[in-house]
């Protein structure tokens, strides 16, 4: 059986170089 | 939008690189620098233009995480709209080409 990976909430984080 | 037309691509203004299951992403039309989580990176990924967000939930995400189909279609579509605010990724409710790297 697939053991299927700890989903999180697709997130992003940015900075303005 | 209707959520079984939802059609994404990676824009040519960007360059990006994965690194330890994350990915990076400059944006050159605004010097903004994006790190994307693992489900966003595999949602991104597979952005090529002519995969439906759905089918790219359905064998990206449920394949390998544990969430329901619902859920993770909801916070998908949440993800690209706000990535296309930003200019990563290139959304249409028709296939899209991929864009020439500039």
């Amino acid at each position: 059986s697939k053991e299927k990976k700890l989903y999180q909430k697709p997130a992003f984080r940015y900075e303005r170089v | 939008m209707p959520e079984d037309c939802i059609y994404i691509a990676r824009s040519s203004a960007i360059a990006a690189r994965a690194l330890a299951g994350e990915m990076m992403v400059m944006n050159s039309a605004d010097s903004t620098f994006f790190t994307l989580n693992e489900v966003a990176t595999a949602i991104f990924q597979a952005a090529d233009g002519h995969t439906p967000l759905r089918e790219i939930v359905r064998d990206r995400i449920c394949e390998q995480f544990d969430v329901d189909s619902e859920q993770a279609q909801a916070d998908a579509e949440q993800f690209v709209a706000e990535l296309s605010s930003h200019g990563i990724l290139l959304v249409s409710n028709q296939p899209l080409a991929p864009e020439a790297p500039r």
